[in-house]
Order: structure tokens, then sequence, then C-alpha cells
């Protein structure tokens, strides 16, 4: 009875029930079919391209790496170390100070270790203060030879007076000392390599010229070896 | 001749034989439309699957070249290192201080005839010597050569007489404190 009557009001009706249950399937199937998957798709295209581009940039830098001589690079960073070290190796710098005086015929009576006044910035220094003897007339050749050694050094301020002899003089002079703690860490897969330009190249190849070849290839490629206390003054 | 039609039929079969070519039609429409929404459903879920194959084999490439540049860590942290510590020695190789320009601008300027007694050059760049003259009359020439130099480096602003004293033994010893920019 129930079935007769449900058929009679489908005959009735199937004119709006047919294609409202056909509708309510589409909309069922749009809702839940097409339109997530439609959007995941959509998303997972730019994710798509994005590693792609990103692929794309990491092979580029892997063949770039390829490229680079690890033997040569170490040679260089130790180098780079010997002119800029990243520890404050006072023993290195007061020797070299005394090598410098003796090579222009200077005598250095006393060195003397001092923080940098004035701190502030990024700068890491101390300074070393020189009382030397010498000949007056190659007091300008010593300036010039601390400022173009192989350790970055620059003059920070020169007191002079005369000698006994009359062609000499006595100088104190305060030397800044430069070294930088920074390490080379890289950065993100994706950061670009880094270069050296040609005139950095030039550099650094002139500075290896420069360096005496037992310290040029020498092991001192952790940044110069920390030797005694990392601060005395402490 | 004209042909003549009798239609004998009721007039409810006719209704009857309307709506269903009616039904019939909207029935084909209706099932035309769901045909389609379930060819795009699939076409969706294919172009799914094909796209997360696409990505996985992305990913595996990517995670090969991660891989690969990892062993290559220390190079690059070397070449990182190396380029940083190059641009910091650019900037002080070669570049003279200040004090060194000055020093070296005093000794051009001074004439031969007078000798630097003393020499102080601060960290400002201010610079005092005290200079040993034999006469007065290259006071003058002193002053003007330091005032009137060539040089590109240094150029001296003010100059200050701090004193003029003159010996027993007639040598005139001289003061100055030199400003330069």
């Amino acid at each position: 009875m129930k079935k007769e009557s449900l058929q009679k009001f489908y005959q009735t009706y199937r004119l709006y029930i047919f294609p409202s249950v056909v509708g309510f399937c589409c909309l069922i199937l749009i809702g839940f079919i097409i339109m997530p998957q439609l959007l995941k798709l959509l998303d997972l295209q730019k994710n798509e391209q994005q590693s792609l581009k990103r692929s794309g940039i990491l092979e580029a830098k892997a063949a770039e790496l390829v490229n680079f001589d690890p033997e040569d690079i170490q040679k260089k960073v130790q180098i780079a170390l010997n002119v800029l070290p990243s520890d404050k190796d006072y023993i290195g710098a007061l020797a070299l100070v005394q090598s410098i005086a003796e090579q222009n015929s200077f005598i250095a009576d006393s060195l003397s270790l001092s923080e940098t006044s004035g701190g502030g910035g990024s700068k890491e220094s101390y300074i070393i203060r020189a009382n030397i003897t010498g000949p007056k007339i190659l007091f300008l050749s010593l300036i010039k030879s601390l400022e173009n050694s192989i350790r970055v050094m620059r003059v920070q301020s020169i007191e002079m007076t005369p000698a006994k002899e009359a062609s000499a003089i006595s100088a104190v002079i305060a030397i800044e000392v430069l070294y930088s703690t920074a390490q080379g860490v890289s950065g993100s897969a994706d950061s670009p390599v880094l270069k050296l330009t040609a005139i950095e190249e030039q550099l650094i190849n002139k500075l290896g010229t420069l360096l005496p070849a037992t310290i040029s290839t020498g092991n001192i490629a952790t940044g110069g070896g920390v030797r005694g206390k990392q601060n005395p003054f402490q | 001749m004209a042909l003549i039609s009798i239609n004998l039929l009721p007039e409810e079969f006719i209704v009857e034989q309307v709506k269903k070519l009616k039904f019939a039609k909207i029935q084909s429409i209706s099932i035309a439309i769901l045909l389609c929404t379930f060819f795009l459903a699939s076409l969706t879920v294919a172009l799914r699957i094909l796209q997360s194959q696409r990505i996985k084999g992305v990913e595996s490439k990517l995670t090969e070249v991660e891989g690969k540049l990892s062993g290559y860590r220390n190079v690059e942290d070397n070449v990182i290192l190396l380029k940083n510590r190059v641009v910091s020695i650019n900037s002080y190789l070669g570049v003279s201080s200040k004090d060194a320009l000055i020093y070296e601008f005093i000794e051009e300027n001074i004439p031969a005839s007078t000798s630097i007694n003393s020499l102080s050059i601060d960290k400002m760049g201010d610079a005092f010597l005290t200079l040993v003259l034999a006469d007065t009359v290259s006071l003058d020439s002193i002053i003007n050569g330091l005032l009137e130099s060539k040089s590109e480096k240094v150029k001296i602003k003010e100059i200050g007489i701090e004193g003029l004293s003159r010996g027993k033994d007639g040598i005139y010893k001289l003061s100055l404190k030199l400003k330069s920019n």
C-alpha cells in the first residue's frame, strides 16, 4: 500500500523529483570532491613550483661548489687568518712589531699591550704601545712597514722625541692590532655562493707571496691557534 | 486535394504523451550533467594523483641535492670565512692611517734646514710638534709650506703657534699645533 502510494507520488512529481536528486548528487560531488581537490591542486602547484625553483638553485650552487678547489680555498683561508686572525694572538703581533722595527734598524726598547680605549663598534682590536729608538730618516719607512705588514695593524698615535744621538729618535707608537672573531658559518642552503672579486683574488695571492712559506702552508687553519691566556688583562 | 486528419485518440492520452516526452528530455539532460560532474570529479582526482607523484619526484631530487650540498658544507664555510676576511683586509690594507699620513705630510713639508725636535700625533690626527730653527726668517716659509701644500691626502685647516723661544745659542724653538681635516 505504502509502496504503491510512493510510486504514485513519484509518477505525479517525477518531473521535479528526478532533476532535484541529480542536482543534489552533483552538489555533493562538487562540494566534497571537486572543490577540495581543486583547491589542494592549486595550493600544491605553488609548492611544487617553489620546490622546483629551490632544486634548481641548489643544483646550480652544488655545481658552483664543485668548481672550488678545497685545498686552494684552505690555503687562502690560512693566509687570510694569518693577516687577520680570529684570536688576539698577542705573541705573534708583538713578535711581528719587533721584527718590523728590527728590519727598519730600530730597537724596540719596550712593547706593552692595552685594550682599545673607547670600545664600542664591531671592531675587535687591541693596542701595542711600542717604545722604540732608531734612525730618524727611517721612521717614515717604519710607519709604512707597520701599516703594510702581513698582519692588519694601524698606527693610532705617534710621540717622537730626540734621542741621545743627533740623527736618532726615540718614539712611542700606539699600534692598533686588529683581529676578527667572526667565523665563516654558511647560512641557509639557498644562500648564494660567495665569490672573491678579481681584486680580492689578487690581494690574497699577493698576501700569499708576502707570507713566509712556513706560515702560509703551516697548520694555522684553526685561526692561528690560541696560545697562552685568551685575555692576559683579566 | 488537401488531406483531412481526424484525431480519434482521447485528450488524456495526448497530455500523457507530452508529459512523457518532457520527462525524457529532463532525464537525459540531468544524466548528462551528472556524467559531466563525475567526469570532472575523476579528472581532479587523477590530476591530484599525478601531482603528488611529481611532488614526490621533486622532493627526492631536492633531498639528493641537499645531501650533495652538505658534502660541500666545509668548502662553503671556508669560502664565506675567506670572503669576510678578505673584505675586511681589503678595507685596511694599502690605506694609510690618518696619523701615518700626517707624519708623512709633516716630513714632506718641513724644510730640510729645520729639524723636528719632538712630535706627537694623537688619535684624532692633531699634531703637536716642536721645531728647531736657525732663524725666524724660515718661520713664514714653514707655516706657508704647511698651509699651502698640494697634498691631496692631508689638508691642514688650522695652525696654532703654541710657543716660540730663543736659547742662549741663538737657536729658536717653535711649538706648533696642527689641526687637519
